[in-house]
């Protein structure tokens, strides 16, 4: 079952947040106990507006819980840091920016040593087949490309801890899964600790190692479920391949039902 | 059997960056007939009204001594060159415009920076900004007058009347820019100086591009109505001594100095515009 508390790269102990406002108040997550082992990738899936994009803004330290504790290696998150890297559901790119200046603006705000993180942009634009369009800007781009560009700006700063909010839900089908598959293999060759939120299933069980489920609001971990192959060996199967195993059709129909997929 | 050759053809239906379809070649010189005609009319008013106009007042159709005539203002304008005063009137007024353009962008943009960084600022004030603005600006004349005399009141005039729009609109705009490049810039941990710096403002940099169009209309205003009261110098004041003098010529003489002046500067926002384009 999940790894909790001690020894994980990332661990919610006991956490409750409410949002406020002078209206109303709301209860969106409640007693949340979730731990990360490093090198994982989990997904998270759940209704919409269950708190799937408030654990992850927790983990980031944009807010604070209202109760309990969020730790990164066993400390407390304080604030934004450099070994978080985040992907928003929208790119986000400064248009006024080339794509090569986007990948840079992380570096840019940490104050780091701009030859070297241009170094590293630039070998990542390489990889992420992007070098012909660094002095580009983010308008001359598809949808695809520009969501490369995202990943590469979030990779810039080296972040040991990847969260990923919905970052294909913006696509078109079609680019959505080669960017995932894509994405997925790079984030597992570089033994990233991931955490990203999905509403779509069969993109969770394709790219986790573990899928875990919330509860409509306020959200509570409603169940976990490890994503394993056994009919492929040991092997971890590369995410287009997950699709066509038969571990793949039963886990969907399981979430599907645990997600509540019938109350559309 | 192979399939024979196509037939050479001189004529492609689509343009490929050598040769011009025809079709596309007969768009393109209507699209020129559409805008010699164009141009042609636009010419063609300016002359009718200037015939006009010189028509109807030589035949005494209308009373020159209150409309004057185009050769009349023309002489007008020839007689001030001569007097030698001219240059030094526009001059007067062109530096003012120019201040009051510029300390009311560079005040107002300090105010909407500061009020952006300080919330709790924003919200004490912001009633009192919508009072103030509401002041028809133009009131306070006299008083500017009596309290910094001629010379720094025109400035207070056109600054106060500039730097309420630069104030809000640039603030407005702050405050819209898109949610999701703020998050992203606090995942990287920016202060609120690199949110500022990196995000807000170039994100605003067609903000400030409209204000600086409409500010360059409203200081030209300010600074001629604070010449009326209180200048011995300047357009606005040659445009109130010839109307009390009753030289029309001169007065419209000087009104068309003035839409010249309007003209420069807008295309001088225009011109950084272009310098800027890189960016949008
Ligand atoms: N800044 C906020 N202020 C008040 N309520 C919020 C705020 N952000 C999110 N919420 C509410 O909290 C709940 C969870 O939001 P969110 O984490 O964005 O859900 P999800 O990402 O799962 O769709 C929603 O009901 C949402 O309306
Ligand atoms: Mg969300």
């Amino acid at each position: 079952m999940a790894p909790s508390g001690a020894g994980c790269k990332v661990a919610f102990e006991n956490v409750h947040l409410h949002y406020f406002s002078p209206a109303n108040e709301t209860h969106a997550l409640s007693d949340i106990n979730l731990g990360v082992r490093a090198g994982e990738f989990i997904t998270i899936v759940g209704q919409s507006g269950c708190g799937k994009s408030t654990l992850l803004s927790l983990l980031c330290g944009l807010i604070a819980p209202t109760q309990g504790r969020v730790l990164i290696d066993g400390a407390p998150v304080t604030g934004p840091s450099r070994r978080i890297g985040f992907m928003l559901q929208h790119d986000s790119l400064f248009e006024w920016r080339s794509v090569l200046d986007n990948v840079l603006l992380g570096a840019e705000i940490h104050g780091q040593d701009p030859a070297q993180a241009r170094a590293r942009a630039e070998a990542l634009l390489e990889r992420y087949r992007l070098a012909e369009f660094k002095h580009h800007y983010p308008r001359q781009l598809s949808g695809g490309m520009r969501q490369r560009v995202a990943l590469a700006r979030t990779m810039c700063l080296e972040p040991d801890i990847l969260l990923l909010d919905e970052p294909f839900s913006a696509l078109d089908f079609q680019i959505r899964l080669s960017l995932a598959d894509e994405i997925a293999s790079i984030i597992r060759s570089e033994r990233k600790t991931a955490i990203m939120v999905t509403h779509d299933i069969s993109e969770a069980i394709s790219m986790a190692d573990r899928v875990v489920v919330l509860s409509a609001r306020p959200g509570r971990v409603k169940a976990e479920y490890p994503v394993v192959f056994p009919s492929l060996g040991s092997a971890r199967p590369s995410p287009f391949e997950v699709r066509e195993t038969p571990e793949y059709r039963e886990l969907f129909r399981v979430l599907w039902s645990s997600i509540g997929g019938h109350q559309v | 059997m192979p399939p024979p050759p196509l037939p050479p053809s001189d004529a492609p239906p689509l343009a490929d960056g050598a040769g011009l379809s025809r079709a596309y070649r007969l768009w393109l010189s209507a699209q020129r007939r559409d805008s010699v005609t164009v141009h042609a009319a636009q010419v063609l008013l300016v002359v009718m009204f200037f015939a006009v106009w010189e028509v109807a007042a030589r035949n005494l159709w209308v009373n020159p001594l209150f409309t004057s005539y185009p050769s009349a203002v023309w002489a007008g304008f020839q007689a001030m060159v001569i007097e030698g005063e001219l240059l030094h009137h526009v001059l007067v007024t062109v530096v003012e415009i120019v201040v009051s353009f510029v300390l009311s962008t560079l005040v107002g943009l300090a105010l909407a920076v500061l009020l952006w960084l300080t919330p709790m600022l924003n919200r004490i004030l912001a009633p009192f900004i919508v009072v103030v603005n509401a002041i028809p600006k133009i009131a306070l004349v006299p008083i500017f007058y009596i309290w910094l005399g001629p010379v720094l009141s025109i400035y207070m005039i056109a600054v106060s009347v500039s730097i309420f729009i630069v104030l809000i609109v640039m603030l407005a705009g702050f405050e819209q820019t898109d949610p999701n490049k703020i998050k992203l810039a606090r995942t990287f941990g920016c202060t609120q100086w690199q949110l500022l710096s990196k995000v807000v403002l170039p994100a605003n940099l067609p903000t400030l591009i409209s204000v600086l169009k409409g500010n360059v209309g409203l200081s030209l205003v300010g600074v001629i109505v604070g010449e009326f009261q209180s200048a011995k110098a300047g357009l606005g004041y040659l445009i109130t001594y010839g109307s009390q003098t009753f030289q029309m010529d001169r007065v419209i003489a000087s009104v068309t100095i003035l839409a010249i002046i309007s003209v420069f500067t807008y295309f001088a926002i225009v011109a950084f515009e272009k310098a800027l384009a890189r960016y949008a």
